[in-house]
């Protein structure tokens, strides 16, 4: 019975410890389980969290390096390897640098190199325009923007790149467009002159002909005429012929003319001479006027400048005013583009003389253009003065804006001082201002550096 | 002795001519002006034949200088020496002048172009006669012309054909279109014998301006005189065609048959300018023939002292058109002085004044009276 009751109680013993186990395991399960759930939950939730990140990362327009602390790339998103045109994955392991000419290594390097100090975010200098090298050899435009990122306890940084390959063409064709407005806005200037110009050459054309044709004849005349005197002092001698001779020679002088002769030759020739002198200095103006010029800036004589579109602009503002030049003589030679500058110039006088042309009520007063020239410290200014109808007080705010014109249509395409304005500012970093007062006159001033660095044109900035 | 002044504010430039011209002496007389003001200052107190101005000049320009001058001495010939190329401000001259020169014109040119002038106009005898050509302006326009050439050149578009065809049908376009083409104006200036080849040369881009500025196609309408010119202006349409067809027939080339009927469309401007400018005598020495059976030439030197025949070659002269055309109607001229004398046969001319007469009737007054 011992045994028995032994045996029933050790039965009793394990079967409690089997439930007990039982518990236990049902309970460690539930745990597990309860585990495994939240472990999925926050799988969920860092796949949700990673998934945006990485099509960021994977779809991207701008290429995206990520670069370790021995400036090689780790990862390259697909844009970065379709910019540089290298097979997907290819760019892991590159060195950052081979990814850039080669011209730009050292900016490359500094910018690894700043990534690494903590004050860099944010700094402007992190973002550089520099020249990319696609793994075919190709550079082009690129915009890297370069931020430190520490990862897994290690410094990193993350390189973006934008291909600049698109904007600048577009600038490139913008320029153009810019650079054939204006010109266009000088053919037109040019197109105006022309008549004038015409003018101004056919009329001594006409007298130099007209003197020429005179002094032909006058030579014939004159040979007749030393014939004759020929024939009276070979007649000396005879002298029964003499007194025929004499009365003959007579007659041929009063034929000729040779009073007439004797005063209007050497003035026929003189004046001969004045006119072809003035046609020359017209075609020479005309030709360094409408010189085109190339885009370096070149040292230039601005008095020369002022006195060659002085010349070409003649007829425009002769019939309507009195021009008077004062020149600094001590100018230096200021770097700029000669061309451009006549065409301010050209576009100033113009504008005075039509100024002029258009003032109302003091047309006794006789109309005056002053240019002038002077070296104001580091600055040449030049002076465009007019006792013209002055600018009206609305207008003066957009008298240098495009396609602003008070002129009746066809009379201008409005471009002439906002191109002016523009040439001066943008190309030659001076200045372009005005004074005016209605009924009274207008003068405009443009003022140019004379140091070179100053006067660095834009483009090559 | 011919008297010309000469106008231009470059003392450089008269005296290169007065130079040049200085062997001309014994048939010119010559006067130079610096200004428009001293020109007719000059002018006031002595009257020229010719006239030759510059046109862009300080203070008083040359058409400035026209405008108060052609009033005042309205018979004198107008020649513009200029070196202007600019469209518009020849357009203001064009009216007030007869020929354009452009500088640089050389001697032969010059003098070329006054005697050839002069000569015609001393044709005519009579010094009004004369007037009556040097100031005409543009003959006036039939109003069915005047309104198709307004719709044409309304139409968009509007082929440079269908231009040239309304001016070679108009005795006055067609004289005034071939002045602009033959003399510099507008271009270098050359031998044009045919209108439509005019309208061609000058383009729709210069003409359409001129037309709207400068009444060139001023109506007829209204007009005293106005049915016997527009009898007339009809005959020498159909003379025109006529012409140019038989010079067709008897296998001319282009410039002859051109040039036939030109000259055939040209013939009776003079007629044209008499009706316009005495209607009252003209009607009367019409009715008058009409009754006599005088011939027309005939009728028309005996009233007017003058051959219109020979004012049509004059006025042709004037405007500049070419040598061809202003010779075959000086020889129409020598043909009607021929035709004038009484032994020539007039029954054709009887004819023509009786059948003018009665297609002018509409409008004369004295035509009622007789009837």
């Amino acid at each position: 019975m011992r045994d028995v009751e032994l045996l029933e109680r050790r039965l009793e013993r394990e079967r409690q410890a089997r439930t007990a186990a039982e518990a236990l395991l049902e309970s460690k399960s539930s745990e597990l389980y309860d585990a495994n759930q939240r472990l999925a939950a926050l799988a969920d939730e860092l796949e949700a969290q990673t998934k945006p990140m990485n099509a960021i990362f994977e779809r991207s327009a701008a290429g995206i390096l990520l670069v370790d602390e021995d400036s090689r790339v780790s990862r390259a998103n697909p844009a970065a390897e379709r910019m540089l045109k290298a097979e997907p994955k290819a760019l892991r392991g590159e060195s950052v640098v081979e990814l850039f000419d080669e011209g730009q290594r050292l900016l490359i390097e500094e910018l690894a190199a700043a990534a690494e100090e903590p004050d860099s975010l944010g700094d402007e200098d992190m973002v550089q325009e520099t020249t990319g090298l696609k793994r075919n050899g190709e550079t082009f435009p690129v915009e890297v923007a370069v931020a430190g990122v520490e990862l897994e306890g290690r410094p990193h940084s993350i390189w973006i790149c934008r291909d600049l390959t698109r904007l600048r063409k577009e600038e490139a064709l913008r320029a153009d467009l810019e650079s054939e407005l204006s010109q266009a806005q000088k053919l037109e200037s040019l197109g105006t002159l022309a008549s004038g110009i015409a003018h101004e050459i056919n009329t001594p054309v006409q007298y130099v002909n007209d003197n020429t044709h005179f002094l032909k004849d006058a030579f014939l005349d004159l040979a007749k005429l030393t014939e004759a005197y020929r024939a009276t002092v070979n007649s000396l001698n005879k002298s029964a012929n003499r007194e025929n001779a004499i009365a003959a020679v007579r007659r041929l002088e009063e034929a000729v003319d040779i009073a007439f002769l004797k005063d209007e030759i050497p003035v026929a020739i003189q004046q001969t001479l004045d006119g072809i002198q003035h046609i020359s200095k017209i075609v020479n103006a005309i030709k360094s006027f409408s010189h085109p010029g190339g885009s370096e800036m070149t040292p230039t004589d601005l008095n020369d400048a002022i006195e060659t579109t002085v010349t070409v602009t003649r007829n425009s503002w002769k019939y309507v005013a009195k021009l008077e030049t004062r020149l600094d003589s001590n100018l230096p030679s200021v770097p700029c583009l000669p061309a451009e500058i006549n065409q301010v110039l050209l576009n100033l006088i113009v504008n005075a003389a039509q100024a002029v042309e258009m003032r109302e009520g003091q047309q006794d007063s006789e109309g005056l253009i002053t240019v002038e020239s002077e070296l104001r410290g580091d600055e040449v200014e030049i002076r465009v003065r007019d006792n013209g109808c002055g600018i009206a007080e609305e207008h003066r705010s957009s008298i240098f804006d495009p396609f602003f014109t008070t002129k009746e249509v066809g009379k201008g395409t409005g471009q002439g001082l906002s191109i002016v304005h523009g040439i001066v500012t943008n190309l030659h970093h001076g200045k372009i201002f005005f004074e005016t007062k209605v009924g009274v006159g207008t003068t405009f001033f443009v003022r140019l550096p004379v140091s070179d660095q100053a006067a660095r044109p834009a483009s090559a900035a | 002795m011919i008297r010309i002044l000469f106008i231009d504010d470059e003392p450089n430039l008269l005296s290169g001519l007065r130079r040049m011209l200085h062997g001309m002496r014994n048939e010119w007389e010559m006067d130079f002006a610096d200004s428009g003001a001293a020109a007719l200052d000059l002018l006031s107190r002595k009257p020229v034949d010719v006239l030759v101005t510059d046109m862009r000049m300080p203070e008083m320009d040359g058409a400035m200088f026209l405008e108060r001058a052609v009033p005042l001495y309205p018979g004198t010939i107008r020649l513009i020496l200029s070196g202007e190329a600019d469209a518009q401000a020849t357009s203001r001259v064009v009216r007030l002048s007869h020929q354009f020169l452009p500088k640089p014109c050389n001697l032969e040119q010059l003098i070329d172009t006054v005697r050839r002038t002069t000569e015609l106009a001393d044709k005519i005898p009579v010094r009004e006669c004369r007037t009556a050509v040097t100031k005409l302006g543009a003959l006036p326009t039939p109003t069915g012309v005047a309104d198709s050439l307004r719709q044409a050149l309304d139409t968009p578009a509007v082929s440079l054909d269908r231009i040239a065809e309304i001016f070679a049908k108009d005795v006055g376009l067609a004289a005034k279109i071939l002045q602009l083409a033959n003399t510099a104006y507008f271009g270098i200036g050359q031998g044009v014998f045919s209108p439509a080849r005019a309208v061609e040369i000058m383009g729709l881009e210069t003409i359409e301006p001129l037309i709207k500025d400068h009444d060139f196609a001023k109506p007829l309408e209204g007009l005293p005189g106005e049915a016997a010119y527009l009898e007339i202006w009809s005959r020498s349409i159909d003379a025109s065609e006529g012409a140019a067809a038989d010079a067709c027939a008897v296998g001319c080339v282009d410039d002859d048959i051109a040039i036939a009927g030109t000259a055939a469309l040209l013939k009776d401007v003079g007629r044209l300018i008499l009706c316009l400018e005495w209607p009252e005598d003209y009607a009367d020495m019409l009715a008058e023939a009409a009754r006599d059976g005088t011939d027309l030439a005939r009728a028309e030197e005996r009233r007017f002292g003058v051959l219109s025949a020979a004012m049509s070659a004059f006025l042709a002269g004037l405007w500049g058109l070419p040598e061809e055309i202003t010779a075959a109607l000086s020889a129409s001229a020598t043909d009607d002085q021929g035709a004038a004398e009484p032994d020539r046969g007039p029954e054709r001319h009887v004819s023509e004044a009786s059948s003018m007469m009665d297609s002018a009737s509409v409008g004369l007054d004295s035509w009622s009276d007789m009837t």
